[in-house]
């Protein structure tokens, strides 16, 4: 596994094995995800890589059956410690994901829950400031500053997608993860998240997963291949689509086997 | 490459690219002995063929440079496959140009003077065979994928340089005894210098060989 | 059989089942058609009121009054007599029996009829007023033509001398047919024209008021419990269980329940609108339980995870996003169930809200009837008049429902333009 030893890890699983009842979905994941960079997680489906990225912010919790051995430690805290309190944990790791979800609510609702509830805001001059702020950052205000009280499911899916990514930052995260976040949407809405992501990745440490090798190699810098739950390689995106360590890499990314 | 992939149409076109890298480069092969041959054996019939045998390899360059653009825009090859196009692409650009020398030398082809010392033309024809066994090998590295051909390819250019620094010397001397010689000397220092060149670019060949086998350059 | 004969049967069969459909969406409209035709020609006659024009003449002297503002002699001044007097003079009668026949052609209400008219009119004293008196049950029905006249006299309600009566004044244009007020406004009566459903009206009012009050917040809460918080281990399976053979229960063991432990053990007011909205609430709780339950059930999961991942927690996804986005289904479900409640007549028979009640009440502690169970007692009685009055309540009960569901439908447009 490669270090960066100029850049400090930002999440850091050890050993993490995840278990769905008796159906074991990952085996002793080791990796590290560090600050301010665009990781991307690749691998077939059903390869673990979406529950992997579900453990960071404990979104798999919700689900009964499902139990998480080993440790997630972000800034070095296992987030995984008895008493760690979820709803903070989720304050600082947001989540976008596959399919826009944007609250029945009005635009700027949708941005202003998440501060409201957290008392991020305290009277509606500094919501309107925090509600403009998170849509101009999600390249999306202007589109839509005519219209904040229209509801936020009559946009169009991308920029439902661009909506659900502003309401993600509007509480201020650190991390942002994103479960194949432009897999429901065109060429043209994919292309302007990618340049979301590459504009976001200053202010924040994102992980994506992603079905779409390309996406991965273009708006990355390191990348995990998993496969069957095992995290097989993990490195330099250009190093990984360029000239991988692995055979089983290297068969995936040149589509020699799915 | 360990499988197959799983669109078996990329396979088939990575298969075409290969045999029209094989097929351009024992086109090139034969096409240097066939210019020492009309060299050593003044045959200025041979010239025409040689001629048409190049023209043939330049539309080997045109055939693999369009395969190549055509992969590069269906397939957006990663790693292997993309080393493999890109080393493909330099690889006959330096086949062509080994083409052009082999066409340049048997153009040079002049009646051999009288009083002209056997050894000179040894010299000459030594290095042709060790340029053409270079090839061969090259070739050879190529289609079998061989790291160890290529890196002795690589050493043994150091070879080729000295047997043209000593046929050139040799040249000179011929020169030196007689101005009268002085077309002929001429010629033969631009054949021995083609060959140095073809030397260099066979080397380069196998130094693409071994990047797309490794994924790097060697070491110097 | 080939492909075109396979095909040619398939469009048979096609066609027979549309036809199965028409014949049976048909059959349906016409068993509605009939009963809806039924109760409305039965009922209409119900809504108006047959009165008779008598000119009173307001006798400062008969009635006792020396001053108008006395407000004690004005109350208590003899209408009774003024009207007697005065009425009998519309018909020539030959002796005591024709007198009483004369005067049972009003309704026993004219003295207050009169009273009231006066009360309002007190400028009217000393003066003659063309006044109309509310008929009989017997002359109403008469006149609206409900009333067989060619049958044997001692068989009839009415004798000859009175139809006689009733065919002068008919020429005499002394008869009128007005709205009937006093449906609405009055209570029950044993006299069939003075009847009302005023009462049920309010009994029910209450009763459903009550009902919602108690079941809807404690249905709401416990379906969330139930759905979003309890463990999923066998109690709630058990609770789920019973919770659906509840909605099954008939009514009328609720009743039981109301019976026993409302009013024997907690000694709760009998015959009220409290009473019956406690026991309706137990019926209704479990209507509304499963509704919501599949209503919260079919909230999206993406709905759930969008909440939660901007740090909401469990109670705030719940309550934030997860129940008002099932809130269509469950006030859907909400007043059917109350439309049901609306409806039942054992429980609230049981728990005795089948008194003969009078006054309208004016709060659910008062003792009332409802209108389901205003129509059971009308239609039990022998009097005429009341058949025609079963029906109008009737006719205001399906009234009630489908106001009632026409509301389910705009509340639930309402939501979904909302929340979607």
């Amino acid at each position: 596994m490669e270090l960066k030893s100029n850049k400090e890890p930002k999440v850091i699983s050890k050993n993490v094995n995840v278990f769905y009842g008796h159906k074991q979905a990952l085996f002793d994941v080791n990796l590290e995800i560090f600050k301010n960079e665009v990781t991307a997680l690749i691998g077939p489906s059903g390869c673990g890589k979406s529950t992997f990225l579900r453990c960071i912010n404990r979104m798999n919790d919700v689900i009964e059956i499902c139990k998480i051995d080993g440790e997630v430690e972000i800034d070095g805290f296992n987030i995984y410690n008895k008493g760690v309190d979820v709803v903070r944990l989720r304050e600082k790791v947001g989540m976008v994901f596959q399919k826009p979800n944007p609250f029945p609510k009005s635009i700027y609702d949708n941005i202003a829950y998440g501060p409201s509830i957290h008392g991020i805001a305290k009277n509606k001059v500094e919501m309107d400031e925090i509600v403009e702020t998170s849509l101009i950052r999600a390249a999306l205000w202007n589109e839509v500053k005519d219209r904040l009280d229209e509801p936020g499911t009559g946009l169009s899916g991308g920029q439902q997608q661009r909506l659900c990514i502003a309401r993600a930052i509007s509480i201020n995260p650190e991390i942002i993860l994103m479960d194949e976040p432009c897999s429901a949407l065109d060429p043209i809405a994919t292309a302007k998240i990618e340049e979301l992501i590459d504009s976001l990745k200053t202010s924040f440490t994102i992980v994506i997963v992603t079905h779409s090798m390309s996406q991965a190699a273009r708006v990355s810098q390191r990348t995990g291949f998993f496969h069957l739950g095992k995290l097989i390689e993990m490195g330099d995106t250009e190093k990984i689509f360029k000239n991988p360590n692995n055979t089983m890499t290297q068969d995936y990314i040149t589509g020699r086997f799915g | 490459m360990s499988e197959e992939h799983i669109v078996k149409s990329y396979d088939e076109e990575l298969q075409i690219l290969n045999n029209s890298i094989v097929q351009m480069g024992s086109l090139t092969e034969s096409l240097l002995i066939d210019s020492m041959d009309a060299i050593i054996k003044v045959d200025k019939e041979a010239v025409s063929k040689i001629v048409k045998k190049d023209e043939e390899i330049n539309k080997f360059r045109s055939s693999i440079d369009q395969q190549i653009m055509t992969i590069l825009v269906k397939r957006s090859p990663v790693a292997i496959d993309l080393r493999y196009a890109i080393s493909a692409l330099k690889i006959s650009q330096d086949l062509e140009r080994i083409g052009d020398l082999a066409k340049g030398n048997a153009k040079k082809i002049l009646p051999l003077p009288d009083d002209l010392p056997p050894e000179i033309l040894n010299g000459m024809r030594r290095l042709g065979e060790v340029v053409q066994k270079q090839l061969k090998k090259s070739l050879d590295s190529f289609i079998e994928k061989s790291v160890s051909k290529s890196l002795e390819v690589i050493k043994n250019d150091g070879q080729v340089n000295d047997l043209a620094t000593v046929s050139i010397k040799e040249a000179l001397v011929f020169l030196s005894k007689d101005k009268k010689n002085l077309d002929f000397a001429t010629n033969l220092l631009f054949v021995n210098k083609n060959l140095e060149r073809a030397g260099d670019h066979i080397s380069r060949i196998c130094q693409n060989i071994y990047y797309l086998i490794e994924g790097d350059y060697p070491k110097k | 059989m080939n492909k075109e004969q396979r095909r040619k049967k398939r469009y048979q069969a096609e066609k027979r089942f549309q036809a199965y459909g028409i014949v049976a969406i048909s059959l349906a409209l016409f068993f509605v058609g009939l009963l809806v035709f039924k109760v409305f020609s039965d009922g209409r006659s119900a809504f108006s009121r047959t009165m008779i024009k008598v000119p009173i003449t307001f006798d400062a002297d008969k009635l006792g009054i020396t001053n108008i503002n006395d407000k004690d002699e004005v109350e208590n001044a003899d209408y009774f007599t003024l009207v007697y007097e005065q009425f009998i003079k519309s018909y020539p009668y030959s002796n005591d029996k024709e007198e009483k026949q004369i005067i049972k052609l009003l309704s026993p209400d004219y003295e207050f009829e009169a009273k009231n008219y006066f009360l309002k009119n007190k400028d009217k004293l000393g003066k003659t007023v063309s006044l109309l008196l509310t008929a009989s049950d017997d002359f109403d029905q008469l006149h609206k033509g409900n009333f067989p006249r060619n049958i044997p006299e001692e068989r009839r309600r009415l004798s000859n001398y009175q139809l006689g009566i009733y065919d002068q004044f008919l020429k005499e244009g002394k008869i009128e047919k007005i709205f009937n007020n006093y449906l609405f406004s009055k209570g029950d009566s044993r006299d069939p024209e003075l009847a009302g459903f005023g009462g049920a009206i309010l009994g029910s009012f209450f009763s459903i008021l009550v009902c919602l009050l108690i079941s809807f917040p404690i249905a709401l809460a416990a379906a969330v419990y139930l759905e979003e918080f309890a463990p999923k281990n066998k109690l709630t399976d058990l609770i789920e269980i019973n919770i659906n053979n509840l909605a099954a229960v008939p009514s009328i063991v609720f009743g039981l329940l109301g019976l026993g432990v409302l009013l024997n053990v907690f000694e709760l007011p009998r015959s009220t609108a409290l009473v019956g909205g406690i026991t309706l609430a137990l019926m209704t709780l479990p209507r509304i339980i499963i509704p919501a339950r599949a209503s919260l059930k079919a909230v999206p999961p993406s709905i759930r995870e969008g909440a939660l991942a901007v740090g909401a927690s469990r109670v705030q996804t719940v309550f934030h996003h997860v129940v008002p986005h099932a809130m269509p289904g469950t006030l859907s479900g909400t007043i059917i169930g109350l439309a049901q409640a609306l409806g039942e007549t054992a429980p609230l028979l049981l728990i005795g809200m089948v008194a003969f009640v009078v006054e309208i009440p004016g709060s659910p502690l008062d003792p009332s009837a409802s209108l389901p169970v205003q129509v059971y007692l009308w239609s039990e009685s022998a009097e005429r008049g009341f058949v025609e009055k079963t029906s109008a309540t009737i006719m205001m009960l399906l009234g009630f429902l489908i106001v009632m569901n026409s509301l389910a439908v705009y509340a639930r447009q309402k939501f979904e333009r909302k929340w979607n």
